[in-house]
């Protein structure tokens, strides 16, 4: 089936069968940022925000994202480089793999909300597994940034 | 998942026609559980495009769309306690915005959190065929015919409150549990490890007469004496809270 995807802003017209996942599309398009971690949608690696809502990609049906606006990691390099400085200041990153998703998650929870407590980050970011960190460090930097951020 | 055939129909009586016409045909929720089912599916049917994602207040209460996300549940204030409650920890966010409302009643998961509490809050579905049906009759006994659910209605409720014990934040619960108040009390325990089931009250005085109108069973992530002492808890708690419902 013909799709008409809007990425990062830029109309992409692609084939898809109709069980491709956007994880597969939107990798085979060179857009690795996207990763594949459970592909069951518990992990949260595969994060991507579709019409500004973070939705896990290994679910969502290639098909269903006929003219919608799909953003990943590579569309919000900026506002990403910002947080990424408060979390590799605290020494979290390890291996690397779960930032993507992770950095999806917390970019469509400061959308919602620009001045969440941190009960309300950690509410949002329940859905993103690290297997390095144990999640302490990512929540240091977060309320840093935060922090900064109230002024 | 393999899917030979999707088809994204316009209106309810073409996504109707198309499941009655294919026995094999499945209809497409939020595909969060579709997606994990090792199986050929020869026609999947996308209620998307039919405007099934509307929370509307109506005299009675309030009538949530098949297709309204969890998310959406979870951060609508007009709706009852319990229901924005237990949505809470079903997964993650990004998850709770795909998986819809529709897809968590229809597929009657024993595990399922949003069925105790439909039950407890004497939800109704709606379905294009079969018309209005209270939710404990489709928990019991499923559909006898294709039919697709519309939307759920629940009526005014004066209180309401849900609880559940899981060993991780997102995780399934070990047993849930909803209560609320209208002109009696409704009290369902589910995922224990059965379907949930739900009974009425006058009052909430004898604990233990409640707690033995439901079965707590075993499986290999609790006991079932474990289940029954931790809905005692919630019972006890939820008791105290009752007290305010006016």
């Amino acid at each position: 089936m013909e799709v008409r995807l809007i990425i990062n802003g830029d109309p992409v017209t692609v084939s898809a069968s109709p069980d491709e996942v956007l994880l597969d599309t939107l990798r085979s398009l060179g857009y690795k940022s996207v990763k594949r971690g459970c592909d069951s949608t518990s992990c949260g690696v595969c994060n991507i925000h579709i019409n500004g809502k973070v939705v896990p990609s290994c679910a969502y049906l290639t098909v269903r994202a006929h003219e919608q606006k799909i953003t990943t990691l590579e569309g919000l390099q900026e506002q990403a480089r910002e947080i990424a400085e408060y979390i590799t200041a605290e020494g979290v990153e390890q291996c690397g793999f779960c930032s993507p998703g992770y950095m999806m998650s917390l970019l469509a929870l400061f959308q919602e909300n620009p001045h969440p407590t941190m009960d309300q980050v950690k509410h949002y970011l329940a859905g993103n597994m690290c297997r390095c960190s144990g999640f302490e460090g990512q929540h240091r930097a977060i309320a840093k940034y935060l922090e900064v951020k109230k002024g | 998942m393999k899917i030979k055939e999707l088809s994204r129909p316009a209106t309810l009586d073409e996504a109707y026609g198309q499941l009655k016409e294919n026995d094999k045909a499945v209809i497409l929720g939020g595909g969060v559980f579709l997606k994990l089912q090792q199986r050929t599916i020869p026609l999947v049917i996308d209620l998307a495009q039919l405007g099934l994602d509307k929370i509307e207040l109506t005299p009675d209460g309030c009538m949530i769309g098949a297709m309204v996300t969890l998310r959406q549940v979870e951060i609508d204030d007009r709706l009852p306690d319990a229901l924005r409650h237990c949505v809470r920890q079903i997964g993650g966010i990004a998850l709770r915005n795909l998986a819809t409302l529709g897809g968590s009643v229809m597929g009657r998961y024993p595990f399922s959190d949003v069925m105790t509490v439909l039950l407890a809050l004497n939800a109704n579905l709606h379905f294009h065929k079969s018309g209005k049906m209270p939710v404990q009759h489709f928990a019991d006994k499923g559909l006898n015919e294709a039919d697709i659910l519309v939307g759920i209605s629940i009526p005014h409720v004066k209180g309401s409150l849900f609880s559940a014990y899981k060993p991780v934040y997102t995780d399934f619960s070990l047993v849930n549990f909803a209560i609320s108040k209208s002109e009696k009390y409704t009290i369902s325990f589910g995922a224990a490890p059965g379907r949930a089931k739900r009974i009425e009250m006058e009052a909430l005085a004898d604990l233990e007469l409640i707690l033995s109108s439901f079965t707590f069973g075993d499986d290999r992530r609790a006991s079932g004496d474990y289940r029954r002492a931790l809905a005692q808890s919630m019972l006890e708690d939820a008791c105290k809270e009752a007290k305010e419902w006016k």
